[in-house]
């Protein structure tokens, strides 16, 4: 497998056994990325697509300041984004009322599938499902997800507030009917 | 505070759940992210075609009206109102020259100076204007460089096992037909992705041994200018006065050009008796061959061998008049030194005319370029920007005008001409590939003397200058 940089250098010179080498590696992982932003598979494979063809048609202006993992990842997160977009200006997002926070502090995931998980974050309200990829996984902050998604910071908020009891609804039942189960 | 710990937990429970997730996804994403690139590099390849079929077409049309113009208008040049406002002049035969009435008539009538050092002010009227140019040179169509093909030829198979990564589809492709020979046919044609997009080609790397050699036949026209001057920089400018006749006939057979220019004192200066060739464009035509071949992917070095017939046209009035043959001939410096006007001189029986005459001096060449060409477009249609330089051999020069003998000069020793000088060349070519082996080729260039002409010891220089148009097909060996 060649490097990083023999990647970078091959896929600028428009190289196409390099592009396929660099969509190898990476595409796994950012495909992974597009599940959690998109509802469906199809959805998710058109943010693939779009977010792979912009890396390869931009890789000239990559400046290195970051790995390319890292970069690649923040294209596809903004291409999916861009999908999204779409769907919260049909569903704008509003504030929702005070929520009541989780109390379990246990490892509540310990045992589920990856595609558990992300069976429920596809579960989830779009506009909660972009917010929490970006809070809890991304890492961003509420003003950053505001001026990304042109929404208020308090709509962030709740709207992260409202996945969390959502998907905290679907594990503590998913925690009963597994002890269920059991007994 | 027990809060924003368990908010914590949460999210890094999560974080840690999808770090590293990798989900491999359907082999169809890679196939329709390759069809969107070769899709957007068509596009690209498409648009960049359009304009260079443009520009190969305006420049074939330019080098076609070059050509048809020179034919239309054939050698003659000069602006006709240089020669309506002459007069001409008495007629001084070798008998006159003896009479001191008509000699000192003919001096009152002449400028006093005899010193050829004129400032711009002094110069007559016909130095200070350009004459018009004229037509066409021609040249070969030669070198230039290789295009690869966009059509979709197929890579061969083991290139594409290799790649590995366009047969994906192939199975289901084959497994919609029971017959396997119908599969197997389809495989040929290499429909394997289902979206309707022309398969990206696989250009084949060539080694440079492949590199196919050229060879090419070509016309070619433009603008001469061999722009005389003086080492110093003024125009060319000779005179002839009454004692020349005897002064030439004294010296026959010894002239060097130097005897002719008044600045040595041998002759006198007549401000209306002159020859300029100086700034006297003309039409050339040429033809030849050319070989080439590819050093580098983006390099080409290609050589040749033209023939060219380069015009000067200008104007005189030292016309020299043969009475006893009743032929007359145009004097300059080239001229004094053929055995022509030499014959005439040996003879008693001549005189000066002073009317002033159009003539055309025809230089004939046979060029030897040199040229490295630098491929900036290497498709179906090319561009090379091509440099070096080309050896002139001169073969003569023939001086003609109407009602007037030719007079021709030979390189040589006698001869004023250099028998070679040489050029730097520059041009730009536009070639597009008709078929697999033939491509049609145009390309304007300059070419710019970096010797003279002229031998220097004559006084002056000159420094031809040469646009021009070149036009041919060439011929890829492969």
């Amino acid at each position: 497998m060649p490097t990083d940089e023999e990647l970078i250098e091959g896929c600028a010179k428009e190289d196409r056994h390099m592009q396929y080498q660099l969509y190898q590696k990476y595409s796994g992982q950012m495909y992974a990325i597009c599940l959690r932003y998109c509802k469906m598979q199809q959805e998710a494979e058109d943010v693939l697509q779009e977010g792979f063809v912009k890396v390869f048609n931009h890789i000239k202006t990559f400046r290195k300041e970051s790995s390319l993992f890292y970069w690649i990842k923040r294209i596809v997160i903004n291409t999916a984004l861009n999908h999204q977009r779409n769907k919260l200006y049909m569903y704008p997002m509003v504030d929702v009322a005070e929520l009541r926070q989780p109390s379990a502090n246990h490892d509540m995931l310990a045992g589920l599938q990856l595609e558990d998980l992300m069976g429920m974050i596809q579960d989830l309200p779009s506009g909660c499902q972009t917010i929490f990829n970006l809070y809890a996984i991304e890492g961003y902050k509420h003003h950053e997800i505001a001026e990304l998604l042109g929404v208020t910071e308090g709509t962030s908020k709740s709207q992260y507030a409202r996945a969390k009891q959502l998907l905290q609804e679907k594990l503590e039942k998913l925690e009963s009917t597994n002890y269920g189960s059991r007994r | 505070m027990e809060a924003a710990d368990n908010n914590e937990f949460f999210e890094s429970q999560w974080r840690q759940a999808f770090d590293g997730a990798s989900v491999p996804p359907s082999p169809m994403v890679w196939e329709r992210v390759e069809a969107r690139l070769a899709t957007q590099k068509e596009g690209k390849y498409r648009k960049a075609i359009f304009y260079y079929r443009w520009a190969a077409a305006a420049m074939t049309t330019v080098a076609v009206g070059l050509g048809v113009a020179l034919l239309l208008n054939g050698t003659s040049s000069l602006v006709e109102n240089e020669i309506a406002g002459n007069t001409k002049e008495n007629v001084v035969n070798s008998q006159a020259a003896q009479s001191p009435e008509l000699r000192d008539m003919k001096m009152e009538n002449e400028v006093a100076s005899t010193t050829s050092t004129l400032t711009e002010d002094d110069k007559p009227e016909f130095y200070q204007k350009d004459t018009k140019p004229f037509l066409a040179v021609a040249t070969i169509g030669n070198s230039g460089s290789e295009a690869i093909r966009q059509v979709a030829t197929p890579i061969d198979e083991t290139s594409a096992s290799e790649e590995n990564m366009f047969d994906v589809a192939i199975p289901s492709v084959t497994g919609i037909f029971s017959s396997e020979r119908l599969a197997s046919n389809l495989s040929k044609l290499e429909v394997n992705h289902l979206y309707g997009v022309v398969r990206p080609m696989q250009r084949k790397k060539k080694e440079l041994g492949d590199q196919p050699l050229l060879a090419g036949l070509g016309v070619g026209s433009g603008t001469f200018n061999p722009n005389y001057g003086f080492r110093s920089g003024g125009n060319l400018f000779a005179s002839a006065s009454t004692d020349e006749a005897s002064l030439v006939a004294e010296n026959s057979g010894e002239l060097k050009t130097n005897d002719f220019n008044a600045a040595n004192g041998l002759v006198g200066a007549a401000s209306s008796r002159t020859y300029n060739e100086s700034n006297a464009q003309g039409g050339t035509f040429s033809f030849g061959a050319s070989i080439g071949k590819r050093i580098f992917r983006k390099i080409l070095v290609h050589t040749g061998l033209q023939y060219g017939r380069y015009n000067s046209n200008g104007s005189t009035n030292l016309v020299l008049n043969d009475e006893s043959n009743d032929k007359r001939y145009a004097l300059n410096q080239v001229s004094l030194l053929s055995d022509d006007i030499l014959n005439v001189f040996s003879s008693s029986q001549y005189s000066y005319d002073g009317e002033r005459t159009k003539i055309t001096n025809t230089y004939e060449f046979i060029s030897v370029p040199v040229k490295v060409g630098v491929i900036l477009l290497d498709r179906r249609a090319g561009i090379v920007l091509n440099t070096g330089v080309s050896n002139e051999f001169l073969l003569g020069s023939v001086i003609k005008g109407k009602d007037l003998e030719d007079v021709r000069t030979k390189s040589g020793d006698r001869s004023p001409y250099r028998s070679v000088y040489l050029n730097g060349t520059l041009g730009l070519e536009v070639n597009y590939a008709i078929n697999s082996h033939y491509k049609v080729v145009v390309e304007p260039y300059y070419r710019q003397a970096i010797t003279s002409l002229t031998k220097n010891t004559d006084g002056y220089a000159s420094a031809p200058r040469l646009w021009g148009v070149q036009a041919g097909v060439r011929y890829e060996l492969r």
